[in-house]
């Protein structure tokens, strides 16, 4: 019977100790982790958000330019700005602002098919209005638009009276586009100067017109 | 520290081992609603009172800004199509109401403006009943849309039995202010929600009966009668 002897083991067992990282090597991981966080920055700063990927296109062009977006074609001829209007049909809206009545033509390009302007739009700053329903078919508003054939007429935009003298009167835009929502299909945007307009007692409207001109 | 310090944090230590940590949590809560008596403790807070407003004077909320201006009681604006039922009258509530947002503002019900003016118990007429029309009073196109800045006198409309208003000198009317919520990961687009009363204002109704005016049959397309019906009473 031979004595039980002890058995001494190591606490740390049978594998070899790690060999230690060089100043290098610490310096490459150092250096890689700074490199992936620098493409993650640039990558999340970059990738367009949900507005850009969603965003209108615009066609921009200058008053009295025929401007072609997917499916509406439309010319801003002209501005005016006035206290009172009173369209063809008889309508004269008091306002406790002022009017504005842009002038435009537009038309469909491939398909009229429940095509017509349901965004007319004015933006002065960052404000946003839309042209008035209140005029009824004195403006081209409720009129449908057709293929290649240009509706003429006035849409009136009900605006503040002190807005015409604001700083941002002078870099209005005009925004015309067959959705009220305009994301992901063309609008037509065009630059107006309000600032210069002189205010009008009351102008009359003409009966918006078909054919091209 | 001296020895007596020792022993006392000696027997501190033991004493909070035996104490349950749920002890602690309802002593820090009771604590806290004992401090709270200080203001009121669970006294049910005092309601702030909604401002009442005088006839033309406006209540400014998130979105619009309303003036109640008039009650009026008519039959009927014939020549603006709006006739209610038999055994029905009009009840006009005239507003002056601004839209103090930056986009435009719909008077439709559920988003827009319709939302914001309510009768205050009408019998006969349910609580929170929308009005069934919303006009601009000077040119009556219905469910028109409200631009920023611009101030537009509105006429809401409720259809009300003949009988119930008879002998009420005084009517009152809610405003209502709106909550914006902005475009979501769900939804796109901001908007305001949740109608919350803000604002009463009691004013006297004037019955008109038939209304000036009804049968002169001029000025039907400009629909100027619905103004001149109700102002010259």
């Amino acid at each position: 019977m031979s004595p039980v002897q002890p058995v001494v083991t190591s606490p740390i067992t049978s594998s070899p100790p790690a060999p230690r990282k060089s100043f290098w090597q610490y310096l490459l991981s150092g250096m890689l982790l700074a490199v992936i966080l620098g493409v993650t920055w640039v990558v999340s700063h970059t990738s367009p958000t949900e507005e850009q990927w969603q965003a209108a296109m615009p066609v921009t062009g200058e008053l009295g330019e025929v401007l072609t977006g997917r499916n509406i074609e439309a010319t801003v001829h002209g501005v005016q700005v006035a206290e009172e209007v009173v369209a063809y049909t008889g309508w004269a809206g008091p306002t406790n602002g002022v009017w504005v009545v842009v002038d435009v033509s537009a038309a469909a390009v491939v398909d009229d098919n429940g095509a017509a302007l349901r965004a007319a739009e004015l933006q002065v700053g960052d404000v946003i209005y839309t042209a008035s329903d209140r005029p009824d078919f004195g403006s081209i508003l409720p009129h449908g638009l057709s293929t290649g054939i240009h509706l003429r007429g006035p849409l009136m935009f009900e605006v503040p009276r002190e807005l015409i003298d604001s700083d941002a009167a002078a870099s209005a835009t005009v925004r015309l586009g067959l959705d009220s929502d305009t994301r992901l299909d063309s609008v037509i945007e065009v630059p107006v100067d309000l600032a210069g307009i002189e205010v009008a007692a009351s102008i009359e409207t003409d009966e918006p017109v078909w054919g091209n001109e | 520290m001296t020895p007596a310090a020792r022993r006392l944090l000696s027997r501190a230590q033991t004493l909070s081992d035996r104490v349950p940590t749920k002890w602690l949590f309802s002593g820090i809560a009771g604590v806290a609603l004992a401090a709270s008596a200080a203001f009121g403790g669970l006294e049910e807070a005092a309601k702030e009172p909604l401002p009442a407003l005088e006839a033309g004077e406006a209540f400014t909320g998130a979105q619009l800004a309303i003036a109640i201006d008039r009650v009026v009681l008519i039959d009927a604006f014939p020549e603006q199509y709006i006739v209610p039922e038999e055994g029905n009258r009009l009840l006009v509530i005239v507003a002056t109401v601004e839209n103090v947002w930056d986009r435009p503002v719909t008077t439709y019900h559920d988003i827009g403006a319709a939302d914001n003016i309510r009768l205050h118990n009408v019998a006969g007429l349910e609580a929170d009943t929308p009005p069934s029309r919303v006009d601009v009073l000077s040119d009556s196109t219905h469910f028109s849309t409200l631009q920023s800045g611009v101030p537009v006198e509105l006429a809401y409309m409720w259809e009300v039995p003949e009988e119930t208003l008879l002998g009420v000198d005084e009517l009152q009317v809610d405003v209502y202010d709106k909550v914006y919520a902005p475009g979501g990961f769900v939804t796109y687009g901001e908007r305001f929600d949740d109608p919350f009363l803000s604002a009463t204002a009691t004013l006297p109704i004037e019955d008109v009966g038939a209304g000036a005016g009804t049968d002169s049959g001029s000025d039907s397309d400009s629909g100027a009668d619905a103004d001149s019906g109700e102002a010259s009473e």
